[in-house]
């Protein structure tokens, strides 16, 4: 029964609105056990994961996630707050990782000498992370695991 | 945790008859390898480096070689030693700083 | 041979290069270990699976998994670059709770609409399913079965399913859940031009001196178009960023003339434009007299509510919402005259200087100017007017059809274009803007089909809000949604969704790979085949058609969406489904399956099997024995081929990354309706609109009308609704990846710390949100990206557990019948609970 290991039994619901009618809403979404017509508690807001430990990619061309809070970070025309300290000529100061090379490269494939404009607003790849519990698992496997796995078959 | 390295692929363009003395001089040159070449004038460059500013002298070198028009860097790699790991504080660094010195 | 971290990311660095430069053959190097069956991943392209700006994705599999995803160099539209999302494609299939086995309510081995979910085969599921639908059309007739669709389909999911419906089913009620996203759009696009999507392309990015972004957060919800809008601010410091919305967020971060207005009133500031370009004597007369003519449309339309309701009794057009009558520019100057800089920025609480500076981007001669918009104009009461007024300033000074001159609708979703517009998936729409209304159209389309004149019904059916309102009434009584979460994204969820969702008249079916709220609603549930499960082909905002492979296979049990409509199709027989008259008069269509009618009618099943790629799986093609891909594609470009829509050969796709349609001689079109760079312009015209009969666009003069409703006493504050950067629309997939969910877990009330403070609120303190139909309970923030003025809140909608829909009001553009998802009132109140 492994295939409908997602499914648990929850208690018949009238809905309001609704003269009479019920339902049963066994299947677990994303909102857990809690059917739709209801309204639960919203979770404490969760904090940022502020360690600076840098986390493990899952595939080389995965932008690393920002291990630190950036909480009145200022990235505007006028400003990078993250280029301070990750731009090429700040990291020995700040012994943060620099902006990869590959940052520098613009829209017509040239080198510039900087990040290129076109990467300037990191968030747009580059996110924190709070500290909430996934929802669901993810299965999604390194491809170092299924080169593991190949030889244990072989 | 193992020693610090700096994994990087670029593509550098040549005309087709330099294609083979630029190759050479490349794989001169102490960290960096080619592992791909088209003799229409491409080739793949592989540099495995153990810091940034090796990296950077290295792709430097490589630019000014002769015959090479261009060098695209394509994909950037780090893995940094326990110690520099220990270094990653970004706290009581100086504020926000202007675009132009940062573009 | 030990292949350690190392070796593989430098393998995999060689790979990357050479897939760039173009380079094959086995890499070879000193300082670099390969086992190349090891270390080799098999790269292919694909279009990424979220919005609509089309960017092109590589992606690396091994073993039958997605093991990697990067940004396709070779692509145009994002140069090697993805966003968040993007980046993380590599893990939206592999969720754990991936469906694999239909699920029917069912009590004691039978199907009961209060039964449990419980397992059955996909015989049982299809053969129920076929039963409700012959049960509702035989009772009530074609009217009485639905479909909700989605611009999430691939183009041929779209096409098969609104085939089904329309030349099979003969009903006309198909409607996607791009209704609710780019219906409004459309309108504008038909009404201005006559034909539908922009005339420009992103190449006017770069070509451009000034951004105008009139409600569109491009900075979370095209990101990559941003980074294209950035780079050219940043390079070309002339450039002017000029950007609107009823609060403010990222966007703002770039913006030069940054502009917080009250909702609705950009109607005022679009008629100002008009206004001070009129004033000021910068029209292009030349322009103007050559290609405009002038229409005074309908007002005071209503708001798309039931026709029982206040609102819309009072409204004296309600039934003629799309009216209008010719008038001169005279008359439109008079028209426009009222709004005066003084009174636009009273209204919208926009400094008049600011307004100026504006006006002057359109005004100024000397300065190209694009504008974007999204959600905030089409998720409107007066979408299609908004829409209307942006074109009329952009016809008024000639900034049209030239690189960098382009007023740009940009969509939200990855085939809102390419399936639900260009296929025609609306309830009132054929394949390449042909309309059901239309008996010449009509006749095309069963010509095309090769079914019977007449079975394709002349009146539109119901419309996406429609459809719930129907379930409820119990006028709809089976219903498949496919591809969309629906339960989730319609307005008014209490009143109108989950009542006709459970309604006990109705039969719910809904096809999803994971089970979503929606899915949760549904009496029968289809586990379903995503992305690159399947071969696909989506279009783009730009007119662009792309196509992938198939490049792993879905889990065993689920199906793709195609393969099911396809199946489904089996058990019809056209004596079921197809009048008298109609099978009286066409005798040899008798006992026929729909599915011989539909797909095994000489087009769709033309292209034999050898003509798939080798290379690649193709679980349709090879269950029903043909290369139905390609049949239904090639069958559907038929409509569009020599009418402007022209679209490439099939094979072609799988070579481009991406083609603008329409592509004439092998060559793409980047602007329309221009001589020299559209080959449907006559030779000497100039510019040709040639969706109108006389090759004229029109102007609109349309009023400043208020909102649906308001803020008032008890409902103080706005409520607008949107998306946020980390999550596609409900979050179905997203959420389901951890990097994704931590970076944005929860929906939150984004809220000015002034409004906090009246309310005793702090940060983080938990809040309800009620409106006159429902509440959800949330958090304050008063910090973060979003930062609204005093008055207005803004709630995602990506949370499944704050179905912040059961607050937002079913009000739509009466033209487009779109919902207006940013404007309702809303009252905040503390939990009392910490």
């Amino acid at each position: 029964m492994r295939k409908i290991a997602g499914l648990t039994a929850v208690a018949l619901i009238t809905l309001s609105g609704l003269a009479g009618t019920v339902f049963s809403e066994e299947l677990i979404t994303l909102r857990g056990g809690s059917v739709i017509s209801e309204e639960t508690n919203a979770p404490a807001m969760p904090k940022v994961e502020n360690t600076d430990q840098r986390r493990v990619r899952n595939y080389p061309e995965q932008p690393p996630t920002i291990p630190h809070h950036i909480r009145g970070y200022e990235v505007s025309k006028n400003a990078n707050k993250c280029l301070s300290c990750h731009a090429r000529t700040r990291t020995g100061e700040s012994q943060a990782p620099m902006v990869s090379v590959t940052h520098f490269m613009d829209r017509e494939n040239q080198v510039l000498a900087t990040v290129s404009p076109r990467r300037y607003f990191c968030t747009q790849c580059h996110v924190i992370q709070l500290d909430s519990k996934p929802l669901v698992e993810n299965t999604f496997m390194d491809v170092e695991d299924i080169f593991k796995n190949g030889k244990a078959k072989q | 945790m193992s020693e610090a390295y700096y994994v990087s692929s670029l593509v550098a363009q040549m005309a087709p008859e330099a294609v083979e003395a630029v190759c050479n001089a490349i794989k001169e040159i102490e960290f960096a390898d080619v592992p791909l070449s088209d003799p229409r004038g491409k080739a793949v460059v592989l540099i495995d480096a153990p810091g940034m500013s090796e990296l950077m002298k290295i792709t430097e070198q490589i630019q000014e070689i002769e015959g090479v028009f261009s060098l695209l860097p394509v994909y950037q790699h780090q893995e940094l030693d326990d110690q520099h790991e220990l270094n990653q504080q970004q706290k009581d660094l100086p504020s926000s700083i202007g675009l132009e010195t940062t573009l | 041979m030990k292949l350690t971290r190392r070796d593989y990311i430098k393998a995999n660095a060689v790979a990357v290069a050479a897939g760039v430069a173009g380079i094959q053959g086995e890499a070879n190097a000193s300082n670099l270990v390969t086992d190349s069956d090891e270390t080799n991943l098999k790269w292919s392209k694909a279009a990424c699976r979220f919005c609509g700006t089309g960017c092109s994705v590589m992606v690396g599999t091994k073993e039958g998994k997605v093991v990697a995803t990067h940004g396709d160099v070779k692509a145009e539209v994002n140069r090697g670059l993805n966003c968040v999302k993007g980046y993380f494609l590599s893990k939206i299939m592999y969720g754990k709770d991936r469906l694999t086995t239909p699920l029917l309510r069912m009590t004691d081995g039978k199907y009961d609409k209060n039964g449990e979910f419980t397992p059955v085969s996909w015989d049982m599921a299809l053969d129920t399913m076929a039963e409700k639908f012959k049960a509702a059309i035989k009772k009530n007739g074609p009217t009485s079965i639905g479909m909700f669709g989605s611009g999430q389909w691939t183009v041929w999911e779209g096409y098969a399913a609104s085939k089904l419906m329309k030349a099979g089913f003969g009903s006309n009620n198909i409607d996607p859940n791009a209704r609710h996203c780019m219906a409004s759009a459309v309108g504008g696009f038909m009404r201005t031009f006559g034909i539908d999507e922009p005339m420009g392309c992103y190449d006017d990015i770069e070509a451009t001196d000034a951004f105008v972004l009139w409600g569109s957060n491009m900075a979370e919800m095209h990101p990559i178009l941003w980074t294209r809008l950035t780079d050219r601010r940043l390079s070309a410091p002339d450039t002017k960023v000029a950007v609107l919305s009823t609060y403010q967020h990222r966007c703002f971060d770039l913006a030069d003339i940054p502009m917080i207005f009250s909702p609705q009133t950009d109607l005022a500031i679009l008629n100002f434009i008009a206004n001070y370009i009129i004033q000021n004597d910068k029209v292009n007369k030349d322009f103007v007299s050559k290609h405009v003519n002038f229409r005074r449309g309908n007002d005071d339309i209503g708001y798309g509510l039931r026709p029982e309701h206040p609102l819309q009794k009072k409204a004296k057009n309600a039934d003629k919402a799309g009216g209008s009558k010719p008038m001169s520019f005279d008359e439109y100057k008079a028209f426009v005259s009222d709004y005066t800089v003084e009174m636009a920025s009273e209204l919208s609480g926009v400094p008049e200087n600011r307004l100026i500076e504006l006006a002057e981007l359109y005004a100024d001669p000397k300065r190209k100017v694009v504008s974007f918009w999204t959600m905030g104009f089409n998720q409107h009461t007066r979408g299609v007017w908004a829409n209307n007024l942006i074109y009329n300033i952009h016809l008024l000074v000639g900034k049209i059809s030239t690189p960098g001159n382009s007023p740009f609708s940009l969509t939200g979703q990855p085939s809102a274009c390419g399936t639900a517009r260009e296929v025609g998936t609306f309830s009132h729409r054929l394949p390449a803007d042909l309309v059901v209304k239309n008996p010449k159209h009509r006749a095309i389309a069963e010509k095309i089909w090769k079914i019977p004149s007449g079975v394709i019904p002349p009146k539109p059916g119901y419309h996406a809000v429609q459809h719930n309102r129907m379930l409820k009434d119990g006028k709809i009584n089976a219903y498949w949604v496919q591809c969309n979460n629906n339960v989730q994204a319609a307005p008014n969820m209490n009143e109108e969704t989950l009542p006709g969702y459970r309604n006990p008249e109705a039969f719910i079916v809904v096809s999803d790979p994971y089970p979503t709220v929606t899915a949760g609603a549904a009496d029968l549930i289809l586990p379903t085949a995503m992305w690159v499960e399947k071969e696909g082909a989506y279009g783009n905002a730009e007119r662009r058609t792309q196509f992938w492979q198939q490049l792993v296979d879905a889990p065993d049990g689920a199906k793709s969406d195609l393969w099911q409509l396809v199946e489904f199709s089996k058990r019809f027989t056209t004596d079921e489904v197809w009048s008298k008259e109609v099978l009286d008069a066409n005798p040899e269509f008798k006992g026929k399956t729909l599915y011989e009618v539909l797909y095994k009618n000489g087009n769709v099943d033309k292209f034999p099997l050898s003509e798939t790629n080798k290379d690649y799986a193709n679980d349709e093609a090879n269950h029903f024995g043909f290369y139905l891909q390609k049949g239904l594609f090639e069958e559907y470009a038929t409509f569009g081929r020599g009418h402007a829509h022209d679209l490439a050969p099939f094979d072609v796709y799988h070579k481009e990354r991406g083609l603008r349609w329409p592509v004439v001689d092998g060559k793409e079109t980047k602007w329309r309706f221009r001589e020299g760079s559209d080959p449907y312009v006559k030779k000497g015209t100039g510019f040709q609109f040639y969706g109108k009969p006389d090759g004229r666009a029109n102007i609109f003069a349309l009023p400043y009308e208020p909102a649906a409703e308001s803020p008032d006493e008890e409902y103080d504050m706005w409520l607008s609704t949107g998306r946020v950067l980390e999550h596609w629309h409900s979050g179905s997939m997203t959420q389901r990846v951890p990097e994704l969910y931590k970076a944005f877990p929860d929906a939150v009330v984004f809220m000015h710390p002034t409004d906090a403070k009246k309310r005793n609120l702090r940060r983080g303190q938990e809040v309800k949100v009620i409106s006159r139909r429902g509440e959800i309970i949330s958090r304050v923030e008063t910090r973060g990206r979003n930062k609204p003025p005093v008055g207005l809140i803004f709630v995602p909608w990506f949370d499944a557990s704050q179905l912040i829909n059961k607050v937002t009001l079913d009000a739509t553009d009466p033209i487009s019948k779109q919902t207006d998802y940013k404007k309702c009132a809303v009252k905040v109140v503390a939990t009392g609970r910490v």
